[in-house]
């Protein structure tokens, strides 16, 4: 279970999140959605432990039910997808995804990036370069890196920016199956017949609160 | 188990230290930034000082450190530019590997680098200057200042980057702290230069030594809190 707990979080003078409060169970897609500058990426950021909130915090269960909110376990299951690629643009798509599994020390007998860079179909980009990628084709390598990451919980910022229909069915596809897998998403999206297209919780950052829509 | 630990940090350093090798050798950031200034600096020195190889006894060792500590933060500062582009370290820092390896695997390749760059600097010194610095002793100097300035640079190339003139800011905060051990690298080389053997009762020696070890536990413990804001 994924708490974020009366998070409140304020730039200056101006708050963003109050009290905002929400809980992701084992195997749930929830999505937030939200107008621009409603707070949805400052709220990721928060649950990534990326930000710090005024208040409030972000607590995580594990299976044992032990309750713990610090960065360090946090982080380790956690997969955060951001607007940022993450990706080194001197590195090629295959050194990239090599490098973090072997960070995440990932053994299997193929490459677990293979089959995920083959369900988004840029395979022949393997040996290219990461600048030299365009933005949907960055964005795709970047979702492979974050869902190689062994975790609990996924969070992603609006990760069908810039992909074309297809890449989005196939990213609404694959995260159908990680929820399967018993892990939990939580996802912020402006897109409708995405959100539409998933079986999912929808949450609404309306003036710093949640809503859950019905 | 704390072998196995032990054993998948070291795994961990590797990677991150091969990643930036690959790097540079890719953008030659570090080389092009670092060594194309130390190479103005000697040329410009060539024709602006003309002093005889007894004043450049006394000259030449602070303008030799003068110009490795100008053209190190200058390389320090192109070398971690990858790391911050995309956010890329943060994606690392986010898989909740230990900080201590993040702030050594930098400090590491930092140090090969500024390693690399005194090596080579020396070079033009001895064929436009004809100031000739090198022995075996004076490559133990060399480890000891790259050993300090990687530490500190490491952890101020950092902090630098959050700020919005962070090519200003980086020169403000890496010369003052390093000035220590820039005056005894000076001076040691000073009494190499003339003629003196290196001895471990050197007491510039020993505040180089001393300052690195200050250095040493200090820097890795201010990263972490730095990456934390």
């Amino acid at each position: 279970m994924f708490l974020i707990d009366h998070v409140s979080k304020a730039y200056g003078s101006n708050p963003v999140l109050i009290n905002a409060t929400l809980e992701v169970v084992e195997g749930q897609l929830s999505v937030i959605s939200g107008r621009n500058g409603t707070g949805k990426t400052t709220l990721l950021k928060i649950a990534a432990t990326l930000l710090s909130p005024d208040s409030g915090s972000v607590i995580m269960l594990d299976q044992n039910g032990v309750q713990f909110s610090d960065q360090k376990r946090l982080r380790q299951r956690l997969s955060y997808l951001s607007h940022s690629t993450f990706l080194y643009d001197d590195l090629t798509v295959c050194e990239n995804l090599r490098l973090f599994s072997n960070l995440m020390q990932i053994e299997s007998e193929q490459p677990i990036w293979i089959n995920l860079l083959e369900r988004f179909g840029i395979t022949n980009y393997l040996d290219t370069k990461v600048k030299e990628l365009s933005h949907g084709t960055k964005k795709k390598v970047s979702l492979c890196r974050n869902l190689m990451k062994p975790c609990t919980i996924m969070l992603w910022d609006e990760p069908d920016s810039g992909l074309d229909d297809l890449s989005i069915g196939t990213l609404g596809e694959l995260a159908m199956e990680q929820t399967q897998q018993g892990k939990s998403i939580l996802l912020t999206s402006h897109n409708r017949s995405f959100i539409e297209s998933i079986p999912c919780i929808e949450y609404e950052l309306l003036d710093g609160s949640l809503i859950q829509k019905v | 188990m704390k072998i196995d630990k032990m054993k998948d940090l070291a795994n961990q350093l590797i990677l991150l230290v091969k990643k930036d090798l690959i790097l540079e050798w890719r953008t030659k950031e570090f080389t092009t930034a670092s060594l194309v200034l130390g190479m103005l600096i000697v040329v410009v020195l060539n024709f602006g000082i003309r002093l005889t190889s007894e004043q450049w006894e006394m000259a030449g060792p602070g303008v030799l450190w003068i110009c490795f500590v100008l053209s190190g933060i200058v390389g320090v500062g192109r070398a971690f530019q990858s790391d911050f582009d995309n956010e890329a370290l943060t994606g690392i820092d986010l898989l909740g590997i230990s900080r201590d390896i993040l702030f050594f695997s930098k400090m590491t390749t930092c140090m090969i680098f500024i390693m690399m760059m005194l090596l080579v600097l020396i070079v033009p010194f001895i064929a436009l200057l004809g100031f000739n610095p090198f022995s075996w002793e004076l490559l133990v100097v060399l480890i000891l200042f790259s050993l300090g300035f990687s530490l500190v640079s490491t952890l101020f190339v950092f902090v630098s980057n959050q700020t919005k003139s962070k090519d200003v800011i980086m020169y403000v905060l890496i010369l003052p702290v390093v000035l220590p051990i820039l005056i005894a690298s000076i001076e040691v080389t000073r009494e190499l230069v003339a003629g003196y053997p290196l001895n471990v009762t050197n007491h510039w020696l020993g505040i180089l030594v001393g300052f690195d070890l200050v250095y040493l536990v200090i820097c890795p413990w201010l990263f972490g809190i730095i990456l934390d804001d």
